[in-house]
C-alpha cells in the first residue's frame, strides 16, 4: 500500500481512511477507494472513521483483495467522471473502449481465485457492500453453476441430496418446461 | 457439509490456504441472501432449476419468487384501434406467438385471445360503430388482461386467456360520475396469483378492488403521491384525469397524464408528463 502521498499534505491526508482487518493489519486507502463500500461511505458520512475502521469480519489476505479490486475501479470511476465533461469525440471514445478492456482484463484476472477466496470474497463484498465486487463474484459462481446437471452441482459444492425421491420428482414436475 | 465455517469468519489471515485441493468450501456459509443473488445471474430457466434440484435449501430459494421468474413470454396481443380513443370502441386484435416451444405453443393453442370464452351479452348498441356489449382490453399484468364492456366501461373481467378463467367485477357504486374517463390498472401478484385493480374515475376519485378482499375500497388521495412537473396545474385546474389506462412496474401503478395534449394556456410550453405513483400494498 505505497500510499506516500508527495505533496497536498493536508488534502492528501484528509483523504486517507485506514482500515483495520479482523487480524489487526492496517491498510491506508484513499478516500475514492474506500467509498466504493457503501458501508464505509455511510461511517465516512457519519463521521465515524477516526482512528481507523474495524472490520472484524475480513481477514488481511481477502481485505487486501478487496482493496485491490477497489483501487483499480476507483480509478475507472474517476476516468470515467473526468470525462463527460471534457472529451465526447470518437478519439476519446476510442480511450475509453481500451480503458475498459482492461478492467475487463483485471476483473477476470482478479477472479483466478481458488473456491474458498472467492467465497470470502463474496461474504466481504456483501458485508462492505461494493456492488461491482459482489456482481462480480456472484456471477462466477451462477457461471459454474450453468447447464450443469444437479447431480454435477452437488459434487462441485459437496452439497448432500436431502431431498426426498418423492419430493425431487415433485420439483423435476414442476419445473419440466424449463428444461424443454 | 461439515459446518466448519473457518473461511467466512476468517480465523486469523491464512490458516487454510491451499492444504488439501478442495476441502469442501463450505456453500452454506453464504447464506440464503447471496444464494438468491446467485441464482438471479443464472442465465437460463433450466441452470436454475437444475439449481433448485440439488438440495431442500436450494430448493427453497430458488422457489422464492424474486428468484424464480415467471414463466417465459407465450405470445402478446397485439390491438389496433384507429385513430379512437379507447374504450369506446373495440380495436382490432391480433394474437402474436412469441415462443416455438412445443409446450408453450401447446399453452397458445389452448388460450383463448379473443376472449370468446366470455358471456356474450343482449345488444344496446345505441350508435352506430360503437359495440358497447364488445370486451376490451383495458391493460394487463402478470398474463392477466383487465377488460372492460359497455358504454361506461364499468362491467369489468379479470380474464386469464392460458387457463380461460375469470373474475367479474363491477365497480359501479364506487366510481360515478362521468365514468366513461375511469382509468384502470390490474397489478397482478405473482407469489399467489391475487391481484389489484385499481380505478381512477374523474377529479382523481380512486377506488382499488383486491381478490383478496373480494371487495372495493376508496382510496385515500391524502396517501397518493401526484408528480407534476408544472404545480400550475393544481391551479388551473386543467387536469382532472390520466388519458390512458395504467401500469403496473415493480411495487407501483403509473398513469400518465395529458397535460401534454391540452395546455391550458399556449404561451407557456409544458412539458406535461405527470405520473400518479401509489404504492400497492402486495404483500
Amino acid at each position: 500500500m505505497a500510499s506516500a502521498g508527495s505533496g497536498d499534505e493536508k488534502a492528501a491526508a484528509a483523504a486517507m481512511i485506514t482500515l483495520i482487518s479482523s487480524d489487526n493489519e492496517k491498510f491506508e486507502v484513499t478516500e475514492a477507494t474506500a467509498t466504493l463500500s457503501q458501508t464505509i461511505r455511510h461511517m465516512i458520512e457519519d463521521g465515524c472513521t477516526d482512528g481507523g475502521v474495524p472490520l472484524p469480519n475480513v481477514t488481511s489476505k481477502i481485505l487486501a483483495r478487496v482493496i485491490e479490486y477497489c483501487k483499480k475501479h476507483a480509478t475507472a470511476a474517476a476516468g470515467e467522471e473526468g470525462s463527460s465533461s471534457s472529451f465526447s469525440d470518437a478519439a476519446f471514445l476510442e480511450v475509453d473502449r481500451a480503458f475498459l478492456e482492461e478492467l475487463e482484463e483485471f476483473d477476470d484476472a482478479f477472479l483466478e481465485v481458488d473456491r474458498a477466496t472467492l467465497f470470502d470474497l463474496i461474504l466481504a463484498a456483501n458485508y462492505l457492500d461494493i456492488k461491482g465486487l459482489l456482481n462480480l463474484t456472484c456471477q462466477k459462481v451462477a457461471d459454474s453453476v450453468k447447464g450443469k446437471t444437479p447431480e454435477q452441482i452437488r459434487e462441485m459444492y459437496n452439497i448432500v441430496n436431502d431431498l426426498t425421491p418423492e419430493e425431487e420428482a415433485e420439483i423435476r414436475r414442476e419445473t419440466q418446461w424449463a428444461f424443454e | 457439509m461439515d459446518p466448519s465455517e473457518g473461511t467466512a469468519a476468517g480465523g486469523g489471515g491464512s490458516g487454510a490456504k491451499k492444504s488439501k485441493p478442495s476441502p469442501a468450501p463450505p456453500i452454506a456459509a453464504l447464506g440464503d441472501d447471496i444464494l438468491g443473488e446467485i441464482f438471479l445471474r443464472l442465465p437460463d430457466m433450466a441452470s436454475l432449476a437444475s439449481a433448485a434440484l440439488a438440495c431442500k435449501p436450494w430448493y427453497r430459494v430458488a422457489s422464492v419468487p424474486a428468484v424464480f421468474r415467471r414463466p417465459p413470454l407465450v405470445g402478446f396481443l397485439l390491438s389496433d384501434r384507429g385513430d379512437m380513443p379507447s374504450p369506446y370502441r373495440s380495436p382490432n386484435l391480433r394474437f402474436v406467438r412469441a415462443n416455438r416451444k412445443p409446450n408453450l405453443a401447446a399453452a397458445a393453442a389452448g388460450g383463448d385471445f379473443f376472449f370468446e370464452n366470455l358471456p356474450a351479452v343482449d345488444s344496446h348498441a345505441e350508435e352506430e360503430g360503437y359495440e358497447w356489449n364488445e370486451w376490451r382490453v383495458r391493460c394487463c399484468d402478470g398474463g392477466r388482461l383487465l377488460l372492460s364492456r359497455g358504454r361506461g366501461g364499468l362491467d369489468l373481467a379479470v380474464y386469464d386467456p392460458i387457463t380461460r378463467s375469470t373474475v367479474f367485477l363491477r365497480p359501479y357504486d364506487v366510481v360515478r360520475g362521468r365514468t366513461h374517463v375511469v382509468r384502470y390498472a390490474i397489478v397482478v401478484d405473482e407469489a399467489d396469483g391475487s391481484f389489484l385493480v385499481i380505478g381512477f374515475g374523474f377529479g382523481f376519485r380512486a377506488a382499488v378492488y383486491s381478490s383478496r378482499t373480494g371487495k372495493w375500497v376508496h382510496i385515500d388521495m391524502e396517501m397518493v403521491k401526484l408528480v407534476k412537473s408544472n404545480d400550475k396545474y393544481e391551479e388551473e385546474r386543467s387536469f382532472h384525469s390520466f388519458s390512458s389506462d395504467g401500469m403496473a412496474a415493480g411495487r407501483f401503478a403509473y398513469w400518465r397524464s395529458d397535460t401534454k395534449k391540452h395546455r391550458s394556456s399556449p404561451r407557456d410550453s409544458h412539458h406535461g408528463m405527470a405520473s400518479l405513483h401509489c404504492s400497492i400494498p402486495c404483500r
